[in-house]
This record gives structure tokens, sequence and C-alpha cells, in this order.
């Protein structure tokens, strides 16, 4: 017991670069402790005075007793007194004290800078000749701040430097990497694809068999995106998209024209439709609905309608669905933001959701992460198992979002309402 | 004690929860790799959760900003 008080109020010591007092002595701790602080007290000064002298303390010598303790830096010194006041002095060579930061060689690695590119997002697809912004950020544990300091190159070629900056990219497929070097020269980077040009999804929204994942829209609305082509028994096609992009949240009739494009980019109609409405299931617009799908498909045919995205997406989605548990990696093809990537964050979910019609609570949901997987306009996207196993099998179909999530309908209950599969592989 | 199968709990509860002024939504969710009810609301969370319980049924309440969800037309 006493033996291992010692080492403990040594160790004290030791972890206190300067002369130390305790400000009470331990309860019940061993005879003469007391008057051995007070001396250690009144001499530590005068000690610490003594060239090589790094410390002096309190502990236990011979018999338990208290003893002054004085650390020198070096073995040898000399001046030292071997007892004050009656108490007994002991020499430690502890080396020279340090404030306790990691040595060089040993301890915590520095860490390298952490980089995020927050544009382009991964994946994103361009138009020809449009100015394209690029930002990020760069945080080092150790340096802090470095998004200045970023370096961004295309292909290995240097375009930009620091937090944000716009350029033109020639068409093609880009590798984007931004890169930052700490003081001690880790290097911390970050990488995105992007596709400048012919792969754009408005590059294709006058070809037939135009892709899937493109505008589309009742003539009475703005655009929205074509999910997949799917099938009925019989072999008829349909273009798959959501009732507030083909019909208009309950006001449109059977036989009204798909669009394609819709006419916010520019669809006409008739000339520019690729179906007719077929089939839609009403949205029950109450905030004490039990909504499950937001739906409806055009009747379509092969020459007008293709089953893949354009190059660039993800291309063909499998005809058998999947279930999305939570976690999951999912991707999507849409008009607005082309493919992104995202993951499943929340499902059941029960939503409000407003439409120009009014509010409508829906149940049984998928929400998705991050904020930035789709936009207005991607509505009746197609999602999509984003992985190795399962790939491509569709999850759901987008409708909803805010700025931080994205809210789709399970895809099982969307067929099963039509009494169709999806036209894929 | 065992606890009941989350989305019974969900059930049971959603229709309470989404009566609370300013929540948009409510999920299964996970925190911290174990399951939870997951609340989204609108965005002045503070305001909101002085109202919504910490634990339902012996699931953590985990509340999340959404703002407002909207149809995605263009």
């Amino acid at each position: 017991m006493r033996k291992f008080l010692f080492f403990a109020i040594i160790s004290l010591l030791l972890a206190w670069p300067v002369s130390t007092v305790f400000a009470a002595p331990p309860p019940g701790g061993p005879p003469g402790l007391e008057r051995a602080i007070a001396v250690k007290d009144r001499h530590a000064d005068a000690l610490l005075a003594i060239p090589g002298v790094g410390g002096v303390g309190v502990g236990l010598g011979e018999g338990g007793k208290a003893a002054l303790v004085i650390f020198t830096e070096t073995p040898g010194v000399r001046g030292l007194p071997v007892s004050l006041e009656g108490i007994p002095a002991i020499v430690q060579v502890s080396g020279e004290f340090v404030a306790l930061a990691p040595p060089e060689g040993k301890g915590p690695k520095n860490s390298s800078p952490v980089v995020n590119i927050t544009s382009p997002l991964d994946g994103y697809v361009y138009d020809s000749g449009v100015l394209i912004n690029f930002s990020g950020t760069a945080n080092d544990k150790e340096d802090g701040d470095l998004t200045a300091n970023l370096s961004w190159k295309s292909d290995g070629v240097d375009i930009g430097n620091g937090s944000s900056f716009t350029i033109v990219l020639v068409d093609g497929t880009h590798k984007i990497t931004a890169s930052v070097i700490d003081s001690v020269g880790n290097i911390g980077t970050s990488s995105i694809t992007i596709t400048v040009g012919q792969s754009s999804p408005s590059a294709w929204w006058w070809s037939r068999p135009v892709p899937i994942g493109v505008s589309t829209g009742h003539p009475d609305i703005t655009a929205g995106t074509i999910g997949a082509r799917v099938k009925d028994a019989s072999g008829k096609v349909y273009a798959l998209s959501n009732n507030h992009v083909y019909a208009n949240e309950n006001r449109a009739s059977i036989g009204d024209n798909a669009l394609q494009p819709g006419v916010y980019d520019g669809g006409r109609n008739p000339a520019d439709a690729i179906g007719t409405l077929h089939a839609f299931k009403p949205i029950e617009f109450s905030r004490r609905a039990n909504n499950v799908i937001d739906a409806a498909i055009a009747l379509s045919s092969s020459v007008s309608l293709g089953k893949a995205t354009p190059p660039g997406g993800y291309g063909t989605p499998m005809s058998t669905t999947a279930t999305a548990p939570i976690g999951m990696p999912v991707m999507k093809y849409g008009r607005t933001t082309g493919l992104t990537r995202g993951q499943v964050y929340a499902i059941d979910a029960t939503v409000n959701v407003r439409y120009s019609a009014g509010v409508a609570r829906f149940v049984h949901q998928i929400v998705i992460t991050p904020g930035t997987f789709s936009a207005g306009g991607d509505s009746g996207s197609l999602i999509v198992v984003d992985g190795t196993v399962d790939t491509r099998k569709p999850v759901g179909l987008l409708f909803a979002g805010s700025s931080s999530y994205t809210i789709a309908n399970p895809i099982a209950d969307v067929l099963m309402n039509f009494g169709v599969t999806i036209d894929g592989n | 004690m065992q606890r009941k199968n989350i989305r019974e709990v969900l059930n049971r509860h959603v229709a309470e929860l989404m009566e609370i002024p300013g929540v948009t939504g409510a999920a299964e969710g996970q925190s911290h790799g174990e399951p939870c009810i997951t609340i989204f609301v609108m965005d002045d969370i503070h305001e909101i959760q002085t109202r919504i319980p910490g634990i339902i049924e012996g699931y953590p309440v985990q509340i999340v900003g959404s703002s407002e969800f909207r149809a995605l037309t263009s």
C-alpha cells in the first residue's frame, strides 16, 4: 500500500512540469507528509535555483516516511541537500520536463487534410460550353482551414486554385481532383467524375426512341421525369412517372398527351407527344390520407420510348425490384440533376407533401439523403440500387423532397397498382 | 423487457406525432446503428422539440430538420 502511494505521488509529480504544491495532503497520508510539504514549500525556490534541478516534490522515503523529492535533469547534479529541517531528501533523475506534446515519430500521427468537393456533384452532366462552378473545402486537424490552398485538376491538368472558381470544360467525361498539402507534407485529395456535352439529359430531349430519365409532362404542367418504360402482360409499353407529372394532380383526363420534353423545356402539344395518359392513381389531398403512390402511366411504344438512361447514367434498370433497407446505397437519373447517388435514410415514413392542389399525407415512404440527390424536375425518376449486389434493381419512384431529403414511393406498390413490370434487364 | 417491433410502435403513434404543428414526417430510422424513430420537422427544431417525447416505447427519438416536402416538378 505504501509503495503504491509512493509511486502514485511520484507519477503525479512527474506529470507536473514545475515545482508543485499539494493543496492538501491526501487524507490518512503517511506520517510527516504535511510537514514535508511545508518544508518543500519553504525551500522550493532555492532548490529550483540550483542548475540542473527541474522540479521538487514530496514522496515517501525509507521506512514509509515522507521525504522531499528533488528531480534533476541529469545525474550528478551538485550541491543538493541530503535532508532539510530533518526531512530526508531523495534525488530522482527525471530528465528535462517538457510540455506533453507527442514526441516526433511517436504517438498520434499528424493527420492528412480532409478535402471535400461541394460542387459539382459526382456524376453530374452539363451541357456543352456552360460555365461550371467548382467549389470545395479543405480542413486539417493540425493546420486548420486549408481551403485557400486547394489545387484543382481535370484529368491531371491544372484548372484552378482555392475555394471556388468557374471554367468551361471541353465535351467529354472528366475526372476532377482537388488536393491540398499540409505543413508537414501530408496530402489530402478528393475526386469526382463529371460529363460535359454529349451525355446531358437535354441533349436527348428530341431523340426517338427517347431515353428514360429525361424531361416529360402533361401539357398543363412544367416538367418532370420519365422514370422507366414499363410493360403489361400483353406486351404494351408505357412511360412511368408521377400523377402530378402526367395527370396534373388528378386534373387530367385519360387520353391526354404525355409530352417529351415537358412544356417548361420547350415541348409542344401535340407535336412532341410520346404517349397518352393511360391510368393514374388519384391523390387524396388531406393530412389524414393514407396515400402510398403518386404515379401514372402513359401508353407509348418502343418507337417513341427506350428503356435505358442516356450514356453517363446507370443504363437499363433490372426488371426485378428490391426493397430498400436503411443505409442502402441508391442512384437515380433525372431531368434536372442527371445521375446522382445517395442512400436510404429512413423507411416506412409518413410525410406531408405540398402540391399546388394542397397538402397530401403519404405513408410507407422511403426517405433518401443527401439533399442534392434530387431537385425540382426530377419527379418521376426511378430510384435503383447502387452496388455490386442487386445493382440497378428498382426500389422507388421519386416524387417529392426538401432541401435535405428526397421522398420516394415503394416501387412494388406502384407496379402492382397498374399491373405492370419494369421493362428492363 | 423485450421492446415491441418498431413498425408497430411507429404505427401506433404516427397519427399523434403528425398532429404536432411543424412536424413534416415520422419514420423508422437509425441513430448510431440502432433503430430509432425519426421525426422530420420544419427547420425551427428547438421550438418544436419541446413537444416531442425523447423516447417512445423504448425507442429513442431522433429529430431532424427537413423544411417542407414538396412535389418535385420544375
